[in-house]
């Protein structure tokens, strides 16, 4: 307690010194937050332009068979663990309804169609940009009932990559369908592993040795009718760009930050070496290394602690123009104030406060405090 | 210990420079009681008057007085006053080789000082003179 309060008095008395360091922490803190914070907006712009253009990165699609006399929420429990066993997730699954010719006009245009419903898991529908037609004003008529085109999703151009060039029915409507036919329903899995490496034959063999029993009850040829094909990935150079420009931001974001922690332990030493005197005579009266290293210690931690509040106080600031040029820039929100920078900042402040304590305790203790104080002064 | 050069934190009040050891060292005891503890001192030594004034403000003599004043703070059986009236006037090296002799009476504290000024070794009770590392001749 008492190295608390001479810090703060020798703080409050010459404030220079810790309001130049305090902005440097700040201004270091702020930078790497809004750098951080750019790296991972602009790597998500990037990611989901990529997506949008070319797919989802490392992506089968699984196919079974129609026949498979198991429910969509065992299929669906299955795939998962399919999935789990061979390190991938599962991002959703389609449900192809049975190919039906819509009664009313512009029937003739858009001819038999098997309507699919993409769903994230059973019972969350995706949320698709229903209404959304691609320029197709159309309904669909079944039995003498409507759907309407606001139940209706044609993907444009930019997104038949991931979505292909399928009429899409919200799920709904499911039933109208069905209830105009006995033709079965197929289902359509797409498992994602993330990476650009090629797992087609190791999800072939995960997936057919899942459903070999399903398949062999009824009656269909696992090998034949189970299919696994691994979507189309024409985005590698795209992708290492964009690797690239997270990896440049991250360099910039933890420089500064080095660059300040260097700065502080350039101004600690360089303190310690004018302040020899005080650090002697603290010895000298009878303070143990321990305590001198508590005084630098607080002094590192207090201008931590003001550079980091400073900082939140800009960046509460900053937050609405820097989303604002997000959103403008790469379509993404950002948050500057991300709590996923609080452990790297963490462990980056605290590498500071060791590395500021301890080169200066080891200077000081290093030095005979009888010889330091025998050095003239004033 | 007391320095030729004084070594006080400038940006610190006489007072607080006097219980330095307080904060540094850890010692026991409240802050109010160990506040009364040096401007008790001041006092004596005559600077009761300036406990709550910054160093920066003060004279050479005021400084050397709250050197010795800190050097009490933790009731030394034995003050070391090395050069103590090396940077001040003749006229306050008087006054601080008086304060200096007066602190066996005042404290119980056995006080050596180290000086070339032969005015100041005067008021000494036992005086030892070295030369080049030895020891030329003994007084009282």
């Amino acid at each position: 307690m008492q190295a608390v309060r001479l810090t703060w008095l020798l703080t409050r008395r010459s404030p220079f010194r810790a309001v130049m360091l305090t902005v440097l922490m700040a201004v270091a803190i702020i930078v790497f937050s809004l750098v951080s914070e750019l790296s991972r907006v602009s790597q998500q712009g990037l990611d989901q332009a990529i997506v949008k253009d070319a797919g989802l990165r490392g992506s089968y699609q699984v196919t079974l068979d129609p026949l498979l006399e198991t429910s969509p929420s065992q299929t669906y429990a299955s795939v998962v663990h399919v999935a789990d066993a061979i390190h991938m997730s599962v991002w959703g699954y389609w449900q192809d309804m049975p190919s039906v010719t819509s009664e009313c006009p512009p029937y003739e245009k858009v001819g038999p169609q098997q309507l699919r419903i993409l769903w994230r898991r059973p019972s969350v529908p995706f949320e698709l940009p229903f209404g959304h037609t691609n320029g197709l004003d159309t309904q669909w008529c079944i039995d003498g009932q409507t759907i309407p085109a606001s139940a209706l999703y044609m993907p444009d151009a930019s997104s038949q990559a991931v979505f292909g060039t399928r009429l899409y029915l919200r799920s709904d409507y499911a039933n109208l369908v069905l209830l105009s036919t006995l033709a079965p329903i197929s289902y359509g899995y797409v498992l994602v592993s993330g990476d650009a490496v090629d797992h087609s034959d190791r999800v072939r063999e995960a997936v057919i040795s899942a459903f070999t029993s399903a398949a062999q009850a009824a009656g269909v040829d696992p090998a034949a009718d189970i299919t696994v094909r691994r979507l189309d990935q024409s985005d590698q150079n795209v992708l290492a760009a964009s690797n690239g420009v997270a990896v440049t931001y991250g360099v910039i974001g933890w420089g500064v930050l080095v660059l300040a922690g260097l700065a502080l332990l350039v101004v600690q030493v360089s303190n310690v070496r004018q302040r020899s005197w005080f650090y002697g005579l603290a010895r000298a009266l009878g303070a143990r290394g321990r305590r001198i290293g508590a005084l630098l210690g607080l002094e590192a931690v207090l201008v931590l602690l003001a550079g980091g509040a400073l900082a939140i106080v800009v960046l509460v600031v900053a937050a609405g123009p820097v989303n604002r040029f997000a959103d403008a820039a790469f379509g993404v929100d950002a948050h500057v104030l991300n709590p996923v920078l609080l452990p790297k900042l963490a462990v980056g402040m605290a590498a500071l406060l060791v590395l500021t304590t301890v080169v200066p305790l080891v200077q000081v203790l290093r030095r005979d405090p009888l010889e330091v104080l025998e050095a003239p002064r004033d | 210990m007391v320095f030729q050069s004084f070594h006080l934190e400038t940006h610190l009040t006489a007072t607080e420079n006097t219980m330095l050891s307080w904060y540094t060292a850890g010692l026991g005891g409240g802050r109010r009681a160990a506040r009364a503890r040096a401007t008790g001192l001041l006092d004596a030594v005559g600077l009761g008057a300036l406990a709550n004034r910054l160093i920066a403000e003060m004279s050479g003599g005021e400084r050397q007085r709250v050197a010795i004043a800190r050097a009490l703070f933790t009731q030394p059986r034995l003050l070391i006053a090395d050069e103590p009236t090396g940077n001040l006037d003749e006229q306050t090296a008087g006054i601080i080789a008086d304060l200096l002799w007066s602190l066996p009476v005042l404290t119980g504290a056995a006080v050596v000082v180290v000086t070339h000024d032969a005015q100041v070794a005067g008021g000494a009770d036992r005086t030892v003179r070295l030369a080049n590392g030895h020891v030329e001749g003994q007084g009282a």
